[in-house]
């Protein structure tokens, strides 16, 4: 059996991580608390950050339920039923991944202005896009568009359709068979790919800052509401919204290492 | 299974799909394409070949580079400390890896940018200067490279190892010779993912980067004053520019890892 | 043992029952109701003052019913926002060239410098010379002037324009191809050497040391002021107005008014949708009044108002000589329809035979080879 790693490799590992990711992230605590807990609760009842808040969640409770029936339905046609058009879909939906974040809001003004080639038609109808609620929910749609079918795809590959098929013999009809068998199979991955998803959707700037117009207390996100308070002389703000999204991504975290676990705990039962 | 399959993925549902697709993603990186390719490839070459344009992209490829081969290493070691490793709290490090794909890149660049700008508690500042922006890019990256190791040391036996150490060769040379190898499609893919995303980062760089045309200013950075002072052409031709560049690396690191990957 | 999915289920769809009542308890939060919602788009530095003036104007019997969505950034951004569609009905931007933008893509009227007399004069019996009087260029509705800001204590002992080329002194400017407040101040840096005296070779060569010593330059004049709040750069140039601001936040820092400055006239216009938004209309009455202007006053900005102005002028600082305060047109008379193209084209057009006189995008030539400062 091999040796295990040296105590110098693990304490250089450690120094490494700890000052590229834990070091930042206790500096962020630290700073939303320097005033106090008063203080910090009191931030959190600013009139602009709680309009940050809510719309965030009001964009995340839209994008995210669309982007995750498109990733399973998407990984299903990919796997079950593979064409030369789904092996393009297959490519095309891994897009985002490569974009920056600005490429994605200037190609979304480009098509979504007055004058692009999306926008013209919805502004006759007298729909509005961009710099409003629904830019932003565009963007997030975009910027996530591939994180649950990339964890769903290899893990539906490798269980195969045995499962299903029996259920089908034994007669369940096909809305039941994905909901008790499919999804069942595929849990956690699932569920890896939505928290990876909302931690994107809550979390993009890039996009964000050219498509909403970053009006106030409409179209500005706490990504967006974090970034004004540093340039409006308010810092302790943009720290207690820091700190608020980095308590989400600890939540993520917790709940993104817990569906890795219990997936090797599968893989660990299968034959 | 027919009957399964084509109940959920039918014709309508495709078609869904495609339009979702479409309207999202299709049709406004098409609208990217015609709008710098739209005024003719010399006018599509002289925008990407501006100084400034040249001057950008370079800084950003080089803090790309640096940073995605620095994780390359430190990846490598963070995943077999994981893999290989018991001590306590390895857990809470194994947590601490997803961390710069959960938090937003806002968070990461103005907490970066009071760290080690110019109120640094530690008295360094970084701030316009490619140290700075390859920190940035290195935190950014370093999943990728941990992730993409990991679950191929986890899965592996490590019996040519076992047998070579019988044989007396040192576990530097173990690893250098048999794991090494093993690992190099993934490594590049790693390597692959964490480039491509350096290229366009934007939110976790530009607070320390001061962006400063032929200075500090990186390539998204650029884009961002082209796209929003009215020259959307000329921030169409240099995104292409980036995406044919990312799509290109994505390419060529898939190829080479299949490559390895053979000829085990 | 209920499966999985089912669990999940259940708890999202309880979570989301309770979510929805909490909701739509956020979303009626007790506003007053609005009956006519004016959208207002301004440059960055404009934005607190916007605040205290939409406050005062809703206490007005003027302001009843009306609700105002507020949307700040870098000028240049924001004039090419409301082009794709942002909605817009008063805009008030950093430097006339960026309503002359937002008149040729047909947002703005071009006759939107008259809407002064139609919609704000103050008293519209008074005609002709009486009316010139009381208010300085039509269509502008505030005045500012370039000044410098460093750390308490002045450690530099900057006082004029050539200090700030000195060894070791690191200028924060904002962009010039987003932000008004950047071009301004290059503009200021470039006439402050015409007002010495000097060749207009000798002032390109000003303007190339001026870019050479720029540290920063951040999106937006706001961004500009938080990031050398922050620490970055040693003298800061910007308008008086936010420099005032930041001085009453209790920021440590100082104003230093150079003795050559250049006059930063901020216009205001409706648009072609505010036209048929009464609440707009009296809004923007309401920012050339006596009240509007004394708030304007309060916070640092340079009234265009001359009764307001005689009020507030001890608490500026006077240019003393003719040639110490200059306005754009002072550089070239056709006034920012040809200096914008002279400075800021985005690229470079050379005189013709010419491979160094620049006639268009001298500061984006300028720029390629500003390099560090020694």
């Amino acid at each position: 059996m091999m040796h295990r790693p040296s105590l110098a490799l693990r304490v250089a590992v450690l120094c490494y991580v700890g000052a590229l990711v834990a070091l930042p992230l206790g500096f962020v605590f630290q700073q939303a608390l320097s005033h106090g807990l008063s203080a910090f609760v009191t931030a959190l009842s600013n009139a602009e950050m709680d309009s940050a808040l809510w719309l965030t969640v009001r964009v995340a409770v839209v994008a995210v339920p669309l982007n995750v029936i498109f990733g399973l339905g998407v990984s299903l046609w990919i796997l079950r039923r593979p064409s030369r058009v789904s092996r393009v879909f297959d490519t095309l939906i891994d897009l985002p991944l490569a974009v920056s974040p600005i490429i994605v809001g200037l190609s979304l003004e480009l098509a979504y202005a007055q004058n692009g080639w999306l926008g013209r038609p919805l502004a006759a109808w007298g729909l509005h896009v961009m710099f409003t609620y629904w830019a932003i929910v565009v963007a997030s749609v975009f910027v996530s568009l591939p994180l649950v079918s990339r964890q769903v795809i290899p893990l539906l590959r490798s269980v195969g359709t045995h499962q299903e098929q029996t259920a089908q013999t034994l007669g369940a009809g096909p809305v039941r068979i994905f909901l008790t068998v499919t999804l069942r199979s595929i849990t956690w991955a699932a569920a890896y790919g939505v928290t990876l998803t909302i931690a994107r959707i809550i979390g993009e700037y890039g996009a964000v800052l050219i498509v909403s117009g970053n009006i106030g207390l409409r179209t500005e996100t706490l990504t967006l509401n974090i970034s004004n308070n540093f340039g409006n002389f308010t810092p302790y703000q943009g720290f207690v919204g820091v700190s608020l999204l980095s308590l989400v991504s600890i939540l993520v975290l917790l709940v993104l290492g817990l569906a890795r676990h219990r997936e090797r705990l599968r893989h660990g039962y299968r034959p | 299974m027919r009957r399964y399959t084509s109940a959920l993925t039918g014709h309508g549902a495709r078609g869904l799909a495609l339009t979702y697709l479409s309207l999202v993603v299709l049709i406004p990186i098409a609208a990217v394409v015609s709008h710098a390719l739209g005024n003719g490839l010399g006018s599509f070459w002289s925008a990407l070949t501006q100084p400034e344009a040249l001057s950008a992209i370079r800084l950003t490829l080089w803090c790309a580079a640096g940073g995605s081969l620095l994780n390359m290493v430190a990846g490598t070691a963070t995943a077999w400390v994981l893999v290989r490793d018991r001590f306590p709290g390895q857990s809470i490090l194994n947590a601490l890896i997803d961390l710069p794909f959960a938090l937003p890149t806002v968070v990461a660049g103005v907490t970066f940018y009071t760290l080690y700008g110019p109120h640094s508690p530690f008295h360094v500042n970084v701030t316009g200067t490619w140290i700075g922006i390859t920190i940035a890019i290195t935190f950014v990256t370093l999943p990728f490279s941990v992730r993409a190791v990991q679950p191929l040391l986890e899965t592996r036996t490590f019996t040519a190892e076992a047998a070579a150490a019988t044989l007396g060769a040192s576990s530097v040379r173990v690893f250098r010779t048999i794991t090494l190898p093993a690992l190099m499609p993934a490594i590049l893919t790693g390597i692959g993912l964490a480039f491509a995303r350096a290229l366009g980062e934007y939110g976790s760089v530009v607070f320390i980067s001061n962006n400063l045309p032929y200075r500090s200013e990186i390539a998204s950075s650029y884009v961002y004053s082209l796209a929003t002072s009215g020259q959307v052409d000329a921030a169409s031709a240099v995104s292409l520019g980036l995406l044919v560049m990312a799509l290109v690396v994505l390419m060529g690191i898939n190829i080479t890892a299949q490559r390895i990957g053979r000829g085990e | 043992m209920t499966p999985p999915i089912n669990r999940v289920a259940r708890i999202a769809t309880l979570a989301i029952a309770a979510a929805l009542p909490l909701w739509s308890l956020s979303a009626t939060s007790g506003a007053a109701t609005v009956t006519d919602n004016v959208n207002v788009v301004g440059y960055s530095v404009v934005g607190p003052a916007f605040k205290a003036l939409e406050t005062s104007f809703l206490a007005t019997p003027a302001g009843a019913g009306v609700g105002f969505t507020n949307s700040f950034g870098a000028s240049d951004t924001q004039t090419q926002n409301v082009e794709a569609g942002q909605s817009a009905d008063l805009v008030n931007l950093s430097y006339e060239a960026n309503i002359s933008s937002l008149v040729t893509t047909n947002k703005v009227s071009a006759s939107w410098a008259t809407q002064e007399a139609t919609y704000g004069r103050v008293n519209t019996a008074l005609t002709g010379r009486a009316a010139q009087t009381n208010y300085s260029t039509p269509g502008i509705v505030t005045d500012s002037v370039v000044v410098f800001i460093v750390r308490k204590g002045n450690p530099l002992k900057i006082t004029n324009w050539s200090n700030l080329t000195a060894k070791g002194v690191r200028i924060v400017t904002p962009n010039p191809l987003t932000s008004g407040s950047a071009r301004w101040n290059l503009l200021a840096a470039y006439s402050s050497q015409l007002q010495l005296g000097k060749t207009p070779a000798q002032a390109r060569a000003y303007l190339k040391l001026f870019i050479t010593h720029t540290v920063a330059q951040p999106t937006s004049g706001s961004a500009a002021m938080a990031a050398f709040v922050a620490g970055t750069g040693n003298v800061l140039v910007d308008y008086e107005d936010d420099a005032k601001a930041a001085v009453a936040a209790g920021d440590p820092i100082q104003i230093v008014t150079p003795a050559q400055s250049l006059l930063i006239e901020n216009p205001l216009a409706l648009t072609n949708t505010g036209l048929t938004n009464p609440g707009a209309k009296a809004f923007y009455r309401y920012l050339f009044s006596a009240a509007g202007q004394g708030i304007f006053a309060s916070l640092g900005y340079r009234s265009v108002l001359t009764t307001i102005w005689k009020a507030t002028s001890a608490s500026f600082v006077k240019f003393t000589k003719p040639n110490s305060l200059w306005s754009v047109t002072n550089i070239n008379s056709q006034g920012w329809k040809s200096v914008n193209s002279t400075f800021f084209w985005p690229t470079v057009v050379f005189a013709t035979g010419s491979t160094s006189t620049t006639t268009r995008g001298l500061v984006t030539y300028l720029e390629r080879f500003a390099g560090t400062a020694a």
